[in-house]
């Protein structure tokens, strides 16, 4: 009998504090409300108290790269008499923001950095808030067109793009003169090339070089679906499976072609921006950064196409002070703020003024990853179906290399792929 | 016929006259108004803090039910239907957003709703049984337990009850609690497909049919990942089991010189956390790692060896690396075995002429299986769930089928890892989650129940 009675206090006092944690939850929404009305009635005189959460990825609150987001932050602070910001700041890759952002969107942080290829799996978890009014005009007015595509989805804009997301080449002067960096196959003549073919960003390059589209001309057709069934498409994977099988050719995987370059043993590799500065370091003036080269394929030349995107700052719809949250996002995409990125740890800035800068027009990979941006690039598709492209895709470089694929069934194992990156994998 | 006497014995023990049907059949008018008032035939007998006790937790419970309860159980059919809503507010120049319904949140506190209905409804029992031996009691003409009494019995009488309540509650509200919630997610389609991150509905057995399905993809790639996981347990466990014990009655010889140094060199390897032995391994075998590249300068290979991007290699690979791992344990308990071993068995046996050979096979291996068929179990299990080795090593890989999530060396359980936080399947997940449990549990019993350590408690002794 005593058992029961234990259990009756216990009960009692879990149920107690579950009706606690549901009133206090009941509360906290009530002041939510409350306070969201009175700053919108009286436009609050006094200094409000306003708490943000910021995520950006670690090298921008590193103590030896200048701490760029917390520096903007706090100026951002100073600037707004009106607001008393407390700050808590987070780590988050760009490119990991859906999936961290995702796990729980109402407990994520209010402003945050995305790559743009998240953004349709972050609307679908509805972690991200569309940005209208002088915030929009303000990103449609200082980026370009392509620029603003990239974070815009039927006709709303989502994030302020603050750099291009793109990779392009990295070579050694001394050993690729200006003419062979034209051709791929040239320079696999001439000395050791590493690229990431069993990475699912790169792979595509070589698709697109020949024909096959992903989601129509533009990208954005969601039905038109990933075209990698024509005979193109086949002439690419045989075209890999001989460079696989090349001498000269080394699969870049977990870094080692930025190890291969300092050493010696590699003489290209394609990367992004965030590689300049230990490449830099390793090579010094040899160091030649320039836009994708052409491939042979069937006899004839064709231009390898990157996936391009952008970066940029994005606001939770569960943000409590969307209005601040707002503000420093686009604080944090500003013109100053792309300025002071670029000095502090060379991100490439979109702002189209900054980019006029005669300093800027200047730097060798400022030009490399526009030109990329701009000539040898295609749009990097995020609409829904996109999803089924990656893993397959991954896997497809991987049998490249470990030369599952042959010349010989390389027209069945394409037909495959398309098949794979077509289809949900969970059906 | 011996357990049925056993488990009447037992119920005779527990008896007791206050029961909840004898109380609802021969309560008198308070213990019935208990029924709805709890604690009233408490407070009337003079129990005040227990009737309080047991009021409050009425009251508590409607509260609760009023204000979070009912919203979320009648919505557990639909899970919700309410999209977010997006408003443009022009005076601060942003959209605002108004949260719409989120299914997970609505499931979750479903269950616990389901839960804390069911913890009341034993409570609720217990009152109208308490009221009813108070009643009793009355009659008989003792004074019934005041509240000092019963709290001071649970530290003498009801000790054990004092003691279990909360590892037992831990275990509802930690353990039992998000099961139910996870398993309920089996039978929606919470994944990204169709995007279904925010609001899903049940599907009721279409996952299961989808993942028991051979010629669905993921059905394929379920089946694939099935045949492997067995393959590891099974070499996993018994080549771990046979080599550990070859080594100890190696080391155990009565020929072998500094025994304890040979165990000591191989039980170093515990020392070393298994993720760091796992990870160096990991790295030295890479296609770009240590190994590749000593046999490479030393010109004794002319093509890197394909550790872990070949998948029969990597398979091999796997399964020999987690003999290092595991094989120091093996040792560690078999030696310890062979020493406990009855010497007089093995003289008496060399009194009656049996050579090396038959004293190893009639005393020291059915010695040991009798001990160890219960730990090779355990093995077998968690060798099925051995989510670090696969993980910290291979990752899964190689994955070089485009149609499949999985990779070659990949478990049930890293598949299911990849499928939830890569993937977002999470309802796929959840039933893999389910699948496995079902193999596992059968496969346990079974042994277990025909293994000699449970027919024949005192066998060897």
């Amino acid at each position: 009998m005593k058992f029961k009675r234990i259990c009756s206090v216990l009960l009692v006092t879990s149920m107690v504090a579950t009706s606690m944690i549901g009133c206090s939850k009941s509360d906290k929404d009530d002041d939510d409300k409350k306070t969201t009305t009175a700053a919108g009635e009286t436009a609050a005189p006094e200094k409000k108290d306003v708490k943000l959460t910021v995520w950006g990825p670690a090298e921008d609150q590193a103590k030896d790269k200048g701490e760029w987001l917390i520096k903007m932050c706090n100026q951002f602070n100073d600037a707004h008499p009106e607001w008393n910001i407390t700050y808590t700041f987070g780590t988050c890759a760009e490119g990991d923001a859906a999936k961290t952002v995702n796990q729980d969107a109402k407990g994520a942080a209010d402003v945050y950095m995305f790559s743009n290829d998240n953004l349709q799996s972050l609307i679908d978890a509805q972690g991200i808030a569309e940005l209208g009014g002088k915030t929009a005009d303000y990103v449609k007015s200082t980026n370009s067109e392509a620029i603003v595509n990239s974070v815009t989805i039927k006709d709303g804009i989502y994030g302020v793009p603050f750099t291009t997301n793109t990779w392009f080449m990295y070579y050694d002067k001394s050993v690729f003169g200006a003419d062979d960096i034209k051709s791929l196959d040239k320079m696999l003549e001439k000395g050791v090339v590493s690229f990431p073919l069993s990475n699912s960003w790169y792979v595509a390059s070589f698709y697109v070089a020949n024909g096959c589209t992903l989601f129509g001309a533009d990208g954005t057709d969601n039905d038109a679906g990933i075209k990698y069934d024509g005979d193109n498409a086949v002439a690419v994977t045989k075209y890999l499976v001989n460079l696989v099988a090349n001498k000269n050719f080394k699969n870049d995987d977990k870094g080692s072609g930025l190890s291969g370059m300092r050493d010696g043993s590699i003489k290209a590799m394609f990367s992004g921006s965030w590689d300049y500065g230990p490449l830099k370091e390793a090579l010094g003036d040899n160091l030649g950064v320039a836009s994708l080269p052409t491939v042979k394929i069937d006899g004839k030349d064709c231009q390898m196409k990157s996936f391009a995107g952008s970066k940029a700052i994005g606001v939770n719809p569960n943000c409590k002070d969307q209005d601040v949250a707002v503000a420093l996002a686009l604080y944090l995409g500003s013109e100053e703020a792309q300025q002071a990125h670029y000095d502090l740890r060379t991100i490439v800035p979109v702002n189209t003024k900054l980019l006029e800068q005669d300093k800027i027009k200047a730097d060798a990979l400022v030009v490399a990853q526009n030109t990329t941006f701009d000539s040898t690039s295609i749009l990097q598709p995020f609409c829904p179906n996109m999803a089924n492209y990656w893993t397959p895709s991954d896997n497809w470089g991987k049998s490249l290399v470990a030369g599952e694929v042959t010349l010989d069934n390389a027209a069945d194992k394409t037909a495959d792929y398309n098949k794979a990156v077509n289809t949900s994998l969970a059906n | 016929m011996d357990s049925v006497i056993k488990f009447h014995k037992k119920k005779k023990d527990f008896y007791t006259p206050y029961t909840f049907t004898r109380a609802l059949i021969k309560g008198d008018i308070f213990t019935k108004l208990s029924l709805v008032i709890m604690g009233f035939g408490n407070i009337v007998r003079k129990q005040f803090a227990k009737g309080l006790v047991f009021l409050a937790v009425e009251a508590a419970f409607i509260y609760y039910m009023i204000t979070t309860g009912s919203y979320y159980l009648s919505r557990i059919i639909s899970l919700g239907d309410t999209e977010q809503k997006k408003v443009w507010n022009e005076a601060k120049g942003i959209f605002e957003y108004e949260a719409g319904d989120d299914s997970q949140l609505i499931l979750l506190y479903a269950v616990v709703s389901i839960f804390v209905i069911l913890l009341f409804l034993l409570i609720w029992r217990a009152s109208i049984k308490s009221s009813y031996k108070a009643q009793c009691l009355k009659k008989e003409g003792k004074k019934p337990s005041t509240f000092i009494e019963d709290i001071k019995d649970l530290f003498d009488g009801n000790l054990h009850t004092l003691l279990l309540a909360p590892p037992i509650m831990g275990i509802l509200i930690f353990t039992v609690m998000p099961l139910v919630y996870m398993i309920s997610m089996a039978f929606t389609n919470y994944s990204r497909q169709d995007t279904h991150l925010i609001l899903f509905d049940w599907v009721g057995f279409d996952n299961f049919v989808k993942i028991l399905n051979f010629k669905s993809s993921i059905g394929s790639t379920f089946w694939g990942v099935v045949g492997w996981t067995i393959v590891w347990a099974i070499a996993a466990t018994f080549l771990n089991f046979i080599l550990g014990t070859l080594l100890a009655l190696l080391i155990n010889r009565k020929k072998t010189y500094c025994k304890s140094m040979w165990r000591f060199f191989f039980i170093l390897s515990i020392a070393v956390p298994q993720f760091v032995s796992l990870l160096i391994i990991r790295t030295m075998f890479d296609d770009n790692g240590i190994i590749n590249t000593i046999l490479e300068n030393h010109n004794i290979i002319s093509d890197r060896i394909p550790f872990f991007s070949n998948a029969t290699l990597a398979r091999i690979m796997v399964i020999t690396i987690n003999l290092w791992v595991g094989i120091p344990y093996t040792l560690l308990q078999v030696t310890g075995m062979l020493q406990n071993i009855p010497q007089e068995l093995y003289e008496a046996a060399r009194v009656d002429g049996a050579g090396k050979f038959k004293t190893f096979t009639n005393i020291t291996m059915p010695y040991m299986l009798f001990i160890m068929t219960p730990y090779l179990i355990t093995t077998f299990t968690s060798n099925i769930n051995n989510f670090n080795v696969i993980y910290l090593l291979s990752a899964g890989g190689p994955t070089t089928d485009v149609t499949s999530t999985a990779g070659k060396t990949d478990l049930l359980v890293t598949w299911l890892y990849k499928l939830t936080v890569d993937q977002q399947f999470y309802n796929y997940g959840a039933v893999i989650g389910i699948l496995t449990f079902v193999v596992l549990a059968t496969v346990s019993l079974i042994t277990y129940r025909r293994s000699g350590s449970y027919k024949n408690e005192e066998g060897f002794q």
